[in-house]
């Protein structure tokens, strides 16, 4: 089976320790092995949100250097800022490893995956993100207009998507925390997933988890692997889930 | 000879196009040191009246016997100085040119000495193979006064129509059961917004009136041998299945249970498996009195052929059909007809088709069906279409009170078609026209980017659509989507800078027009190469709008680049006007440029007749000895069995070795290792260097370029003698694998260079000094860039930081 | 303190634009608006227009704002629409860089953010019970040596940008 070096970025192991748990969980029910990247830093997303490119460089090559084998994220941001620097660092993909996705990974392993996990049933507003589409001709993971490869997943855990009118758009958890663009932004998201009759929010972007469940008092926000862990036989607890998320009570 | 020769030189200033970078004058002085020659002289542009008189005068006054042009590309005056030195009563080959310009002076116009020293360099190369040159006789071959014409749509139908009226047989070969192309299925057309059916019936009508031209339909060209005035074409007839017995009645088409997807309306209805073939309908103008148009038309219309069609492919060989055929006209074990025809001139006019706007998936086409295109919002309009000409909203068959016409729809866009596609702005115009006038009180919205309304009587159609009311909003949408049932149009209007998000009942999308998608099986049957945007292309924008590089095929209509109708028509006529004048002359001269025979060194080892796809080498054997013949009038010139006889019994008119061996002992007499020597092959990479100059792509100036007619003419004693005086570099530059217009001259040179490159280091030279690198026609960049690289290269071994001799890792082998 | 954001000096303002003319291939803009059309920000902040931001690099020499730079979403979905391949989102992101070297400061919270890279390597705080809670869940510790850190730090200091940053610090304003 794979070994991947698994990239677990900021919010994941500081914010949502239980995603992480999940993720482990998803991993180790197929056998797959992982090495920790110990000493990684941030990703610097959006080369240092824009400020230095030469750090975000230097910092991913220094994370690079980390990586034993094929590199897996967690987070979507990660995934593509890890991916732009490996372009410009080695753009011929012959000295630096690949870098997954972790939705990547579930369409993969969608067979064996699908065989060993229990159904959901459960009514998801996937929350696709824009660093895993785009910009399409670099990150070449789904197509980015008709994204399916997360459809395909909560399909193999007996879950389904629900179309709504903001489901391709950005959720706005880069913008700046003055703006007032992020709130329109997330609260238009959520509603109109509420308004299709979503049960949650899905993503695997760290970002738009904690951006999304910032401005969603109802409905839950949830990250594909907590689902992925649930369906295949964990603590419901052990990873985030707790009955009440269920019956839509508020999280805080 | 027991003289010496007289060379004169002459070196064109090209107005500034040379002069602005070399120093005309001193390459002058330069040439008058040089051995045999006795007159030198630069000229303003010697191509001109003036210039050609100056040369002509020049060669009596000096009694000169060997000419040397040092100005543009051969490939765009060779015909002219040859043309001239004939008049002044040499032999056409005695004229060797030295490209100064397209390879020298636009190429390196920030290095003006270096551009200088090349220059000096090249005439230097020129005067040594004009030394050798020797006088030829054209070889003379009968011209086949009968033409085919690829196509039937508008452009093949003109030609066709030109050539026969003057008296000589065509053979009109079209792919689809109708003639007509696309402007067959238009309702209207710009800037008149008339009837498609006025002009287009009269001419398909002559055409099936005329003795002269043979239409053949379902029919497709398999295969293109020969030469101009001698073509041998192999045409394949599918079945029609229906025989000529058919009266058109059409109790077949009922009888028929199988139902297919219309492609006459694109899908938008279906027809049988069995249908009917006729022209155009009569259906009336709208701007004029009905019952003059009902007699007019009927008069038109009066002969309008209707007879059945099989598509073979979706028949089931029921035999419902048989059944009710009142005169037996039913044949389903018809065979297909494959037929060999002799041609003199082949006309290419096998049109455009239409971007398919599924890989923009933004616009929702073919997820929400009243999303069109506007050819399929054509068919809609059109009195024979899936509507019978009522605008009807395929989704529930209302008619739209709000039409949004979105443009550019696959043209202007890096990711489809970066060109614009011409005529979009005006078909939209015209079926926003349509939509005001036979719908009133219909919204009609254009987004667009620009309005490109360049052509004749076109502004004032657009003028007429603002007063008609059509909205003009510019903006190019980034999507079209559907909110609460209805389609939503998203935009932003620039010129406000408000975001808009639009409702529509129907969404138009004015896509672009790409060539068609025969095209490049047909330019490789032909050995037409295509530019960029994957049209055929014409010999020379300018000098030779319709004529392509190979002698005897012209192209018409949209084929080699997007055009309207008025200018396709007269493309045919262009096309046709060609042909006759090939037509007129009951011989014509071929360039002499074959091979010849020494059979003293011939050995009989028949590796040459294995290199020949022309069949133009013969194995014979005369008094039990085994030797080969060669059949010149089969020769296309290519060298190619020449540089791989391994006894030098072969050899090349105008390309001999002792000529090609002369321009590289003059291009490395001085400083050998600075320098790249490219054999470039005439008609991909030596127009490909072209390219580069015409585009203005700069590279460093110390390539010399040898032409050659094909890279199989390239042996490897030639590039060893590059290496033994010393060259930098050496580079062999072919056609792409499938493209080479000898068939196969290209893998003979990978495979001379690819042996001689593992035997390189052993003779203490680099292998990376020696690159083979494929370069088309228009791949003036590639050119460029290979250059680059190569003189990076260069200069690393210049420095000592890479070996002149031994193995480096990573040889770069062809791209 | 802001930015040059059309103040500063005229000769600045220029070669700011300038600057900009050679990122996200601005010069192929011919303004067909499906960048503003698709843009995130633009459907919920009307005055944020990317294709006017644009035409002012292009035609007036003026190049967006400091406050129009930060307001990207870096969503892409600029570049994906556009035709010409030009992307507005790198523009913007190459513009924030520029307003730094100039005399600008970063958003506080993007400047926490780094700070915080700085000196933990993650970009949001470790709070105290995070320790227990993965201890609990059974996930290995995430405590970043102090070799690591030092390492990640350097290259903040090796890129100049911490000098960079500490140096306009003080004045609680995000800009």
């Amino acid at each position: 089976m794979t070994a991947y070096s698994l990239y677990l970025g900021c919010l994941v192991p500081t914010q949502f320790p239980y995603v992480e748990r999940a993720v482990r969980d998803v991993l180790s029910s197929v056998g797959v092995e992982t090495s920790e990247m110990i000493g990684a830093s941030c990703c610097a997303p959006n080369r240092l949100f824009g400020v230095n490119e030469q750090t975000w460089l230097a910092l991913n090559r220094r994370n690079f250097s980390l990586a034993r084998g094929e590199i897996l994220t967690v987070c979507d941001e990660c995934f593509a800022s890890l991916q732009d620097a490996s372009l410009e660092i080695d753009g011929s993909g012959e000295t630096l490893p690949p870098v997954k996705p972790f939705v990547a990974f579930l369409s993969e392993n969608e067979k064996e995956l699908g065989e060993k996990a229990n159904e959901l049933g459960l009514k998801c507003a996937i929350q696709h993100s824009c660093h895993l589409l785009r910009p399409s001709k670099v990150r070449k993971v789904d197509n980015p207009e008709n994204p399916i490869l997360m459809r395909n997943a909560l399909d193999a855990i007996g879950c389904r998507s629900v179309k709504h009118d903001e489901e391709l758009s950005c959720c706005g958890g880069q913008i700046v925390a003055t703006s007032r663009v992020r709130e329109v932004l997330a609260k238009r998201k959520i509603s109109s997933a509420e308004g299709a009759g979503a049960d949650c929010v899905v993503t695997t972007c760290a970002h738009c988890l904690l951006h999304l469940s910032d401005h969603s008092p109802r409905l839950p926000v949830v990250h594909l692997a907590q689902l992925y862990a649930l369906a295949l036989g964990s603590e419901p607890s052990a990873v985030g889930l707790t009955p009440e998320l269920f019956e839509r009570v508020a999280r805080k | 000879m027991s003289e010496r020769p007289r060379i004169g030189v002459f070196v064109c200033h090209c107005g500034k196009n040379i002069a602005g970078v070399v120093d005309p004058a001193a390459v002058v002085a330069a040439a008058r040191r040089l051995q045999d020659v006795v007159f030198a002289c630069a000229n303003i542009y010697t191509c001109s009246e003036s210039g050609q008189a100056e040369l002509k005068k020049a060669i009596k006054e000096h009694n000169i016997d060997k000419v040397v042009v040092a100005a543009c590309s051969p490939k765009m005056h060779e015909p002219t100085f040859r043309a001239c030195v004939s008049d002044a009563g040499l032999n056409p080959y005695v004229v060797e040119m030295a490209n100064i310009r397209e390879h020298d002076s636009w190429v390196h116009m920030r290095q003006p000495e270096e551009a200088t020293q090349k220059a000096m360099d090249l005439v230097k190369m020129a005067v040594a193979k004009a030394r050798l040159l020797r006088p030829l006789e054209p070889i003379v071959v009968p011209v086949t006064r009968r033409a085919l014409v690829i196509g039937g749509g508008i452009a093949g139908i003109q030609a066709a129509l030109d050539i026969a009226e003057r008296g000589h047989e065509v053979v009109l070969v079209e792919k689809s059961p109708f003639l007509g192309g696309k402007a067959r299925m238009l309702d209207k057309t710009f800037p008149a917004v008339d009837c498609t059916s006025c002009f287009l019936s009269e001419k398909i009508n002559k055409v099936l009136m005329n003795p002269r031209i043979r239409v053949l339909t379902l029919s497709e060209v398999t295969g293109v041998d020969g030469f101009i005035g001698n073509f041998k074409v192999r045409v394949k007839t599918r079945a029609r299945l229906v025989n000529e017995r058919c009266t058109g009645c059409g109790k077949c088409v009922d009888a028929c249970p199988v139902e297919a997807p219309d492609e006459q309306n694109l899908g938008l209805s279906s027809r049988k498996a069995i249908f009917m073939v006729n022209t155009p309908s009569s259906r009336p103008c709208t701007r004029l009195p009905l019952d003059y148009h009902k007699e007019v038309h009927l008069a038109r219309h009066s002969f309008s052929p209707r007879t059945a069609v099989i598509d073979s492919e979706r028949c089931t060989r029921c035999g419902e059909c048989a059944n009710v055929c009142p005169t037996a006209a039913i044949e389903l074990d018809q065979p297909d007809i494959e037929e060999q025809l002799d041609m003199g001139a082949i006309v290419v006019a096998i049109g455009f088709e239409m971007f398919d706007p599924r890989s923009k998936p933004q616009y929702g086409y073919s997820v929400y069906p009243d999303v069109l295109t506007s050819l399929e919002l054509e068919r809609l309009l059109h009195p024979m279409g899936p509507t019978h000409g009522q605008l009807l909203r395929p989704s529930d068959g209302t008619v739209p009170k709000r039409t949004a016409f979105i443009q550019c729809v696959g043209c202007r866009d890096d990711r489809a078609n970066p060109y614009c596609a011409r005529v979009c702005c005006m078909v939209t115009l015209k079926q926003a026209i349509l939509l005001k006038e036979n719908y009133p009180g219909t919204e009609v919205s254009v987004y667009y980017i620009d309005v490109r309304a360049g052509g004749k009587e076109y502004e004032a159609i657009y003028n007429k659509a603002k007063s008609l009311g059509v909205r003009f909003v510019r903006g190019r949408p980034s999507s079209v989507r559907e909110r609460d049932g209805s389609l939503m149009v998203e935009a932003e209007d620039t010129l406000s800078g408000v975001r808009l998000e639009e409702g529509a009942d129907l969404v138009v999308l004015a896509t672009g027009l790409q060539p068609a998608e025969d095209t490049p099986k047909i330019a490789g049957m032909l050995k037409i190469p295509r530019d960029q945007d994957g049209f055929l292309m014409e010999a020379h924008i300018k000098l030779k709008p319709v004529e392509t590089v190979i002698d005897g095929v012209t192209v018409a209509g949209s084929c080699s680049g997007i055009t309207d109708i008025p200018m396709s028509i007269a493309r045919g006529h262009a096309a046709a006007a060609k042909v006759l004048g090939l037509f007129s002359k009951e011989q014509i001269e071929l360039e002499p440029i074959t091979s010849f025979l020494d059979l003293e060194k011939c050995k009989g080892c028949y590796a040459c007749t294995k290199m020949c796809p022309f069949q133009a080498i013969e194995a014979v054997e005369r008094d039990g000895k085994k030797l080969v013949e060669l059949v010149t009038s089969s020769c296309k010139g290519c060298g190619t069995c020449v540089a791989g006889c391994p006894f030098g019994a072969l050899d090349q008119y105008h390309f001999t070795d002792e000529q090609i061996m002369a321009q590289i002992d003059a291009a490395l007499e001085e400083n050998p290792r600075d320098k790249i020597i490219s054999f470039n092959c005439n008609w991909c990479s030596y127009a490909g260097a072209d390219f580069a100059g015409v585009s203005r792509l700069q590279y460093p100036a110390n390539t010399r370029v040898i032409r050659v007619m094909c890279s199989g003419r390239v042996s490897t004693k030639m590039i060893m003698r590059a290496f033994e005086k010393g060259a930098g570099m050496v580079l062999v530059a072919p056609c792409h694998p499938a493209d080479c217009h000898y068939i196969s001259g290209n893998e003979w040179a990978k495979k001379r260079v690819d042996a001689l490159r593992t035997t390189l280091a052993k003779k203490g030279i680099n292998p990376d000094r020696l690159w083979f690198v494929y370069v088309s026609a228009a791949e003036g960049n590639v050119y460029q860039g290979t250059m680059n690289k190569m003189n990076a290269l260069l200069e690393k071994m210049k420095s000592g930081e890479v070996a002149w001799e031994g193995q480096v890792a990573g040889a770069p082998v062809a791209k | 303190m802001g930015g040059p954001s059309g103040g500063g000096s005229g000769g600045e303002v220029k070669r700011m634009a300038q600057e900009l003319l050679k990122e996200g291939n601005a010069v192929r803009c011919f303004q067909c608006g499906s960048c503003t059309s698709a843009c995130t920000v633009n459907s919920a902040a009307p005055e944020y227009n990317p294709r006017r931001l644009i035409e002012g690099i292009l035609v007036t020499n003026t190049p967006p704002t400091y406050e129009d730079v930060w307001m990207c979403a870096t969503c892409g979905l600029c570049l994906e629409r556009c035709p010409r391949e030009v992307s507005a989102m790198d523009i913007m992101l190459a513009a924030r860089s520029l307003y730094l070297a100039g005399d600008s400061k970063i958003p506080k919270d993007r400047e926490t953010m780094i700070e915080s890279i700085v000196s933990t390597g993650y970009s949001v705080p470790v709070k105290g019970d995070i320790k227990k809670i993965r201890g609990e869940l059974g996930l290995p510790d995430i405590r970043i040596s102090a070799e690591d850190q030092a390492e990640i730090t350097e290259e903040f200091e090796r890129s100049g940008l911490l000098s960079l940053i500490r140096h306009r610090r003080g004045g609680g304003d995000e800009r």
